[in-house]
């Protein structure tokens, strides 16, 4: 509202069901294009590219995991990545949850 | 969510379907839109829903508000109801800033007085949404609405529905995330995880001095004026700046002054590779114009659309001393109205006309 204005804009459920699905083996019509987006968090995380450059779409999830990155990205290999990093994700995830809701 | 709620949930939603199936809407864009929304509702409801896990439970329950929320606002979004002069505008101001052909705005009309708003799904959102229902049910979505709600009484309001135009700032705001990283400049961290208060109210403050500044681009300092009044010496609070700073900030984006909150605004959204706030209109004189005539002004260009409401604004703060003076104060109101509302109309038909010769 002009003077009282609500907003939401981050939707975690909906990434904790993606990447569930991605951990059960499902979800491969978009499992190429989320692998894409962790290499570039994983690429911002190393200042290799700026999150200025991230696209729109995928902003608030990369710039999650980003603030996690020295968990998320130890052993993450991007030419390989596994159920253990989406669980990885998954774990970001549920703790940012906790995290808005205990503040709202 | 189990399966119960789910059923009903899809029996109200069926509901709904049969109820708006007779719309009729003025844009063809929102019948396919409603169409659509509505092929996949088929989609769902043919599937085996006893067989839901919790987690496709949760699904359909994201996917069942995107629908509601659809019809809810296409509902509104009627022949008779939408104001189109007002949305015209607003279309304009969006294509300035994103690709408007896969948005349609649509409009909800609220019963209270002050309820001007926006409800939508950011990019990212509207993206998890494509993902999930095309991954289930391999159907796409070709459009996104941007809903907004402004007060019954005052659809033909056309100098109170400036407000608008901040709003629209807001939706540009959650869709280009321009607070969300003025927050990471400042806080070093994403704005999903704010913690303090402090940090709650410097994302909130940014946003509405974004919505204030992204509207000042189009309808100069109208929004000020109407604020001034329905939010008249507020102090800041949590959610919103002091009134006096939002009008202060305004002023200084007019008058190009520098400032350093909107020097940052202006870096981040270079650096995203969007457009810039910009001055994006053109002031029409109140007295060469054809208001002082009684006719509707002769808009020339788009720049020339968005400033009739802040010719709008000048004729009715002034109508004591001019042309509107020999009229009664309604009477007043219905002219300067009327002719905002005839010079963004003629304005359209004669593109209209351009574009079929």
């Amino acid at each position: 509202m002009y003077f009282a204005q609500t907003r939401v804009d981050f939707n975690a459920p909906l990434y904790i069901s993606m990447f569930n699905s991605l951990m059960e083996g499902r979800g491969d019509s978009y499992r190429s294009e989320i692998d894409s987006v962790l290499v570039e968090a994983k690429k911002v995380y190393n200042g290799e590219k700026e999150i200025y450059s991230i696209s729109n779409d995928y902003f608030n999830l990369v710039s999650l995991l980003v603030s996690k990155g020295e968990s998320l990205f130890a052993d993450f290999n991007e030419s390989e990545i596994k159920s253990s990093d989406y669980q990885g994700v998954l774990n970001v995830l549920a703790d940012s949850q906790t995290t808005v809701s205990d503040e709202s | 969510m189990n399966h119960k709620t789910f059923e009903l949930n899809l029996t109200q939603l069926e509901e709904s379907f049969s109820k708006s199936k007779s719309n009729k809407y003025s844009n063809p864009r929102k019948k396919k839109h409603f169409d659509q929304l509505r092929e996949l509702f088929e989609k769902i409801k043919v599937e085996n829903h006893s067989e839901f896990t919790k987690e496709d439970l949760e699904d359909h329950f994201q996917i069942f508000q995107f629908l509601f929320n659809g019809l809810e606002f296409l509902d509104d979004s009627t022949l008779n109801a939408t104001p189109y002069e007002i949305v015209t505008g607003l279309e304009r101001a969006l294509s300035d800033w994103i690709p408007q052909e896969t948005f349609i705005i649509v409009t909800s009309l609220s019963n209270k007085i002050n309820h001007f708003s926006f409800e939508g799904n950011n990019a990212e959102k509207n993206n998890q949404l494509r993902k999930i229902i095309k991954d289930r049910y391999d159907y796409e979505i070709e459009h996104r609405l941007i809903k907004i709600n402004l007060p019954k009484v005052l659809v033909r309001d056309y100098l109170t529905c400036v407000v608008l135009y901040h709003e629209l700032g807001h939706f540009i705001d959650l869709e280009l995330n321009v607070s969300a990283k003025l927050f990471q400049n400042k806080f070093g961290k994403p704005h999903i995880l704010m913690f303090t208060k402090e940090e709650f109210r410097y994302y909130a403050h940014a946003g509405e001095y974004f919505a204030d500044l992204f509207a000042a681009q189009y309808i100069e300092d109208s929004s000020s004026i109407y604020l001034n009044y329905v939010a008249h010496n507020h102090s800041a609070s949590n959610t919103h700046p002091a009134t006096f700073d939002r009008i202060q900030k305004v002023l200084q984006f007019i008058n190009q002054d520098s400032d350093p909150l909107i020097e940052e605004i202006q870096h981040v959204l270079q650096q995203s590779g969007v457009s810039q706030l910009a001055l994006r209109y053109e002031t029409i004189d109140p007295e060469t114009s054809g208001f002082t005539n009684l006719i509707p002004h002769k808009v020339e260009n788009v720049n020339q659309l968005h400033a009739v409401y802040k010719l709008g604004w000048e004729t009715w703060m002034k109508s004591d001393d001019n042309f509107l003076s020999r009229f009664e104060r309604r009477e007043r109101y219905h002219i300067v109205n009327n002719l905002i509302e005839k010079s963004i109309s003629n304005f359209n038909v004669q593109e209209i006309w351009a574009k079929n010769i």
